[in-house]
This record gives C-alpha cells, structure tokens and sequence, in this order.
C-alpha cells in the first residue's frame, strides 16, 4: 500500500525536477517561463505539505503569480526575433555545463548526508501559519522587515530609472 | 507517514543543480534570469524544510525575505535586460561585448 503523502510528494516533485528542466530545453522563451510556473507549482505543493501553508500561497501569489508575471511581459514587450534570441545550440559548453551540475549535485549531497534530518521535531497545529510568522517578523526580525520595504522601493525606482526611454528634449 | 526530510533535501539538490546546469548553458538573457530563480527556489525549499526540522519560525522568515529579494531581483533584472535589447538589439549573451578590450 503506497502512503498518499509518498505519492504527493513524488508527483509535485516530479513535476518541479521536470518543469526546472524544460525551461532550459525549450527554444521559445515564452513555453519556457510557462514551464516555470509550472516548476513554481509543484514547489508550492511541497510548502504545503510540508505545513508552510502561508509560506505555499506566497510562493503562487507572488512568485508564480506576479513575478513570472513580469516575466511574460517583458518577452512579450521586446517581441524578440528569434536569430538575436541567444537560443542556439553550442554542444561543448552543454557537456561542460552538465559535467559541472553533476559534480555539483554530487557535492550537495555528500554534504546533506551529514546534516542529520532524520530526528523530526513534532510541531504544533500552527506551524507555518500566517500568524505564526508575524509572531517572528514583527518582534526578532522586525528591523528586516522594514529593511524589505526599502528594498521593494529601492527595486521600483531602479527598474523605472534603467527602462525609462529618454525623450528627445532629455537626450 | 510523513515524508521524511531527506526527500526534500535531495530534491531541493537536484533543483539546485538543475538551475546551475541552466545557467551555465544558456544564451538567453532571460532564461538565464530564469535559472536564477530555480536556484532560489531550491535553497527556499530546503530553508522550509529545515524550519519543519526544528519546528521554528525562522527558516520561514528567511523564505519570505527570500522571496522579496527575488522580487527585487527580478525587477532590476528585466529593466535592465530591457535597457540593453535598447542598445544592441540582441538577448544573446554572445553579443553583449560592450567592455570587450
């Protein structure tokens, strides 16, 4: 009898793990940001079942909601023909790239393997909850709470400064 | 029985190093910008992970601090990836050689 945690687990991953690896292997720019919603999903699944379930609807608002988003847009905004779209293939840096990803891979999880995830704390009902985290936010990490709105401002005036297109009379 | 934790250990590695793999590969501008986010994505999953591992907020918070720069990353990254199809009319990477000597 296979647990239906199991087969969440395996499904959302799998569908994480393949929606990464689309976004790389399409030539359209615009299948591969639909490839990382999709990618963006399958990890949302996995926050929830972990117990994160604010932490799962952020990650579909924001990230799979808002930030591809944008995303889209600006594919869409720049219309790029295909020949100055970068998307052709160059075979000696794919192997290098591969070579390194597998060493790399193999790095991570000879280091995981000493990181002793097998003796779970239980939690309570309301871990992971909205209220839980404001707890944390607003009295540990309240300095960079506010330090992340500054950030989201910094963020907004930078982009509005680089893709400002200068009018005649500025230039 | 809950999944144990090493499950997402292992995947957050292999969503890691998939998004590595892309990075180093890729041509695109904007599929590069994507790998980045893959990146962060595996490292958020495996900060959820080790908060449920200690049954504390703090892995969370990070998260959503996580999530924020990203936003801010995203941001400044596709104004500037516009800035630039301005000047050389290309998102190759190959023909961005502005500051080549």
């Amino acid at each position: 009898m296979v647990d239906s945690n199991v087969v969440v687990f395996l499904s959302a991953g799998a569908l994480a793990l393949v929606g990464s690896i689309l976004v790389f292997a399409f030539r359209n720019t615009v299948y591969s940001v639909v490839a990382l919603i999709s990618a963006l999903l399958g990890v949302a699944v996995l926050f929830f079942q972990l117990g994160a379930a604010f932490i799962g609807a952020l990650q579909i608002i924001l990230y799979a909601g808002a930030i591809m988003v944008l995303f889209l847009f600006v594919v869409m905004l720049l219309n790029v023909h295909r020949d100055t779209m970068g998307t052709d293939r160059h075979w000696i840096q794919r192997a290098v790239a591969v070579l390194a990803g597998v060493l790399l891979l193999g790095q991570l999880l000879l280091m995981g393997r000493g990181m002793m995830f097998r003796s779970e704390t239980q939690v309570g009902e309301s871990w992971g909850s909205a209220a839980h985290l404001a707890e944390s936010f607003f009295s540990r990490f309240v300095l960079a709470f506010e330090l992340t709105s500054f950030l989201l401002l910094a963020a907004m005036i930078g982009a509005v400064v680089l893709a400002h297109k200068p009018t005649d009379r500025e230039a | 029985m809950p999944v144990p934790l090493e499950w997402y250990l292992i995947l957050s590695a292999m969503l890691f190093a998939c998004g590595a793999v892309g990075v180093l590969m890729t041509r695109n501008v904007i599929v590069l910008l994507m790998g980045v986010e893959v990146m962060l994505n595996a490292g958020n999953l495996l900060l959820v992970a080790g908060a449920r591992k200690w049954g504390q907020a703090d892995g969370l918070v990070y998260v959503f601090i996580v999530m924020t720069v990203a936003a801010a990353e995203a941001t400044v990254g596709l104004a500037l990836i516009i800035a630039i199809y301005r000047q050389s009319r290309s998102l190759n990477l190959d023909d961005l050689n502005l500051l080549k000597g």
